[in-house]
């Protein structure tokens, strides 16, 4: 059963070159090989599921370090694999509907490919080295992702910022898994795992690993400071902004703790520091969110506050609160985004002040959007458990300062979230659009599957448990689950309220505003070193470059010199010198005369000269 | 009657010069050849006399001189027998005429 597990990061990963190689003559250009291979590899995974693999390979041996490579699958991984595999088809779906008016879709199915197959084998991965190779990868193909209107005003500038930006915190992975392999001389993660558990390593390295490691998270999930890629990378096509914005490349920060949470677990500091930071970015994200006027900004902040909600529930302690928040944040964060894409293509803005009453026009979408957002808020039908009401449990476990703040951030999502919805969907109905209205199966299908997952989360929390290596979910108390209910109700009350009054006005003053423009400054600040380091590089090079090319032609010159002196000179020279043999031989023949007398008068000559010479000379 | 050394040196002067004469002035390959016989000989005259009047006791002289007339024999065979060969082939043995290999 080992080829199913290899099959499900390398099927779509196999469908990109293809959608390059065939997708311009196929009738979806390359859509259907994506929505094919993410069928296949989710159906491999639901074969697969409950079962544990182990596929390992060394990659190289050298001295006393072993790299390895390899798949896992066990309850984590296969949890989240299932997730990337789910959402990844339900987009792949709708980005068929969303793109048929782009050029170059080929292009697009194939970057998207690469992106579905990287982050299932990041997910995946059983060694640190293939995880890490995995996580440039997404990197890339979010680079080329959100670049893929590259003619487009700030498409490029974002594809750039995002791809330093998350940089910076790779060099953090890197150096983790070097020090790693540097310890215990492999990057095998079970090793790590277990040898961390025999307590092999110093807390010291401990806490050093778990900080680098979560350096990366920081990058990867834009947290705290950098966090101002993500709004930006909002130029993206939607279903990419859905898929690796919010569903799954930015969950990949959360998903390397929770892989490495016994690591964590071991150096309190380590998660300390991912407590504050997480707190920090979901605070403040929450905040800015309310003041944003672009629709999918509005979903990109919410995105980097829901995972400071993963990360703050990890730095407690709470890894299965993470994980559930994972999950469900991903199908409704999706779904919304999905349906944030189908108001942009309809009316061609994503301005909440240029939009209202589409509830008129778009009734799916605005059904999709408000399961999102009821999902987002933190409710779930049948009152079952929300993620959210776990992650409180979580904090209440250690001090009710965090579950205060928690009830403060969910506050804050209900604002933002009834505050874009109400601006977008309600009001009076607008003048007649020219958009396509929601005609469009494939995208109604895709948006409307993740809106119902997210909607039945509560399912999934209830499923979960079982499948996950962290134990079970805590218990929450009544009171603590009513107060949720009611931070989550007047979140969307005091939201909804001020969106029908004032439409799109930020919903709490001006300070979101002034936050958001503060970071931006802020984290431009280190890009900007970034980019004069790499200008300053760029001129170096250039010197280097005109010295290289100097010394070039001064060769090129003195060969040429060196030719000109051989075929003038030198060869003239030998020319002559031949010559001058040639005809001192033509000389010397005519003594050849052939007459025999003359060689043997010549001789008795020589012989009498000889000892006539030799007497006289007293030889 | 002694006959004196000075005798003998001088006719193998006069034989050494006829001999010198005939190899550089004739035509024919077969006085040519005569000519290196005599020249031959007047050298082993020469050593003759020497011997007799010089070292009576040392009989290697003599051996020399058989040798140089040994030597005489074979190379008028060998010359001979060349000159065979290219009379057959040219019907002639006029050295002056063997100018092939001129340079």
């Amino acid at each position: 059963m080992s080829g199913l597990l290899i099959a499900v990061p390398v099927l779509p990963l196999l469908a990109g070159p293809l959608s390059l190689l065939f997708g311009s003559r196929l009738p979806w250009r390359g859509g259907e090989l994506i929505v094919a291979a993410t069928a296949l590899s989710l159906a491999a995974l639901m074969l697969l599921m409950g079962e544990h693999q182990v596929l390992d390979g060394t990659w190289f041996e050298s001295g006393g370090f072993r790299l390895t490579v390899g798949l896992e699958l066990d309850g984590l991984t296969w949890f989240a694999a299932a997730v990337v595999a789910g959402v990844s088809f339900f987009v792949g779906l709708y980005s068929v509907g969303y793109m048929t008016d782009e050029r170059d879709r080929p292009r697009f199915f194939a970057e998207l490919a690469l992106f579905i197959g990287a982050m299932l084998t990041l997910v995946l991965a059983s060694s640190l080295v293939l995880l890490f190779a995995a996580w440039e990868t997404v990197s890339i193909a979010s680079y080329l992702l959100i670049g893929f209107r590259y003619e487009e005003e700030g498409a490029r500038a974002a594809a750039t910022k995002a791809f330093l930006m998350t940089r910076l915190g790779d060099v953090g992975f890197l150096l983790g898994w070097l020090l790693v392999l540097l310890v215990l001389g492999t990057t095998d993660i079970r090793t790590l795992l277990s040898s961390v558990e025999q307590a092999r390593l110093s807390p010291r390295m401990l806490t050093a690993i778990a900080l680098l490691m979560f350096l990366a998270a920081i990058g990867k999930s834009a947290q705290l400071p950098l966090t101002a890629w993500l709004p930006d990378a909002m130029v993206a096509p939607t279903p990419v902004s859905a898929l690796i914005h919010s569903a799954t490349m930015v969950a990949a920060g959360v998903y390397l703790l929770l892989r490495l949470y016994p690591l964590f677990a071991t150096a309190p500091g380590a998660l300390d520091a991912v407590f504050w930071v997480g707190s920090a970015t979901a605070l403040f994200s929450a905040l800015v969110a309310t003041g944003e006027m672009d629709l999918k900004r509005v979903l990109a902040w919410s995105t980097s506050s829901h995972l400071g909600e993963m990360m703050l529930a990890i730095g407690l302690g709470g890894p299965l609160a993470a994980a559930l928040q994972f999950a469900t944040h991903a199908s409704f964060k999706s779904a919304l985004f999905l349906s944030a894409g189908m108001v942009d293509k309809h009316t061609g803005t994503r301005d909440l002040r240029r939009l209202r009453g589409l509830g008129h026009v778009l009734p799916v979408t605005t059904l999709a959007f408000l399961l999102g957002a009821l999902s987002l808020a933190g409710f779930q039908p049948f009152f079952f458990t929300s993620s959210d009401e776990v992650i409180v449990a979580t904090a209440l476990s250690s001090g009710s300062a965090a579950a205060y703040l928690m009830l403060g951030v969910i506050f804050l999502s209900g604002v933002y979230i009834a505050r874009a919805g109400i601006a977008v969907f309600a009001g009076d109905k607008p003048e007649a659009g020219s958009g396509p209205g929601e005609r469009n199966l494939p995208m109604l299908i895709g948006m409307m599957a993740l809106a119902i997952a997210a909607a039945l989360g509560s399912l999934v929390i209830a499923a979960v448990p079982q499948v996950l290596p962290f134990g079970t979910e805590p218990e929450t108390p009544w009171a603590w689950r009513l107060f949720v209910i009611l931070a989550a109700i007047a979140g969307l009350a005091v939201g909804g309220w001020h969106a029908w009054r004032y439409h799109a006005a930020p919903a709490i003053a001006w300070l979101p505003g002034a936050m958001e423009r503060a970071l931006a400054a802020a984290t431009a600040f280190p890009v900007q070193i970034v980019f004069a380091f790499a200008r300053g590089v760029a001129r170096l090079e250039h010197w280097v470059d005109a010295i290289a090319r100097g010394t070039a032609t001064a060769v090129w010159a003195l060969a040429m010199d060196t030719d000109r002196l051989e075929r003038r000179d030198f060869g003239a020279g030998g020319d002559r010198l031949a010559q001058a043999f040639a005809s001192l031989g033509e000389r010397l023949r005519r003594l050849e005369t052939g007459k025999l007398y003359l060689y043997t008068l010549g001789l008795f000559v020589w012989s009498l000269v000889v000892v006539v010479g030799g007497l006289a000379f007293g030889f | 009657m002694i006959v004196p050394l000075t005798a003998y040196l001088v006719v193998g002067a006069i034989l050494f010069a006829i001999a010198v004469y005939t190899v550089v002035a004739q035509r024919s390959a077969v006085m040519v050849l005569m000519g290196i016989e005599l020249l031959l000989n007047a050298v082993g005259l020469n050593i003759v006399a020497f011997w007799r009047f010089v070292r009576p006791d040392d009989y290697s002289a003599q051996i020399f001189t058989i040798f140089i007339i040994t030597i005489g024999a074979v190379e008028m065979a060998i010359g001979l027998g060349i000159m065979m060969m290219i009379y057959r082939q040219r019907r002639t043995v006029q050295v002056d005429k063997f100018t092939e290999l001129r340079g």
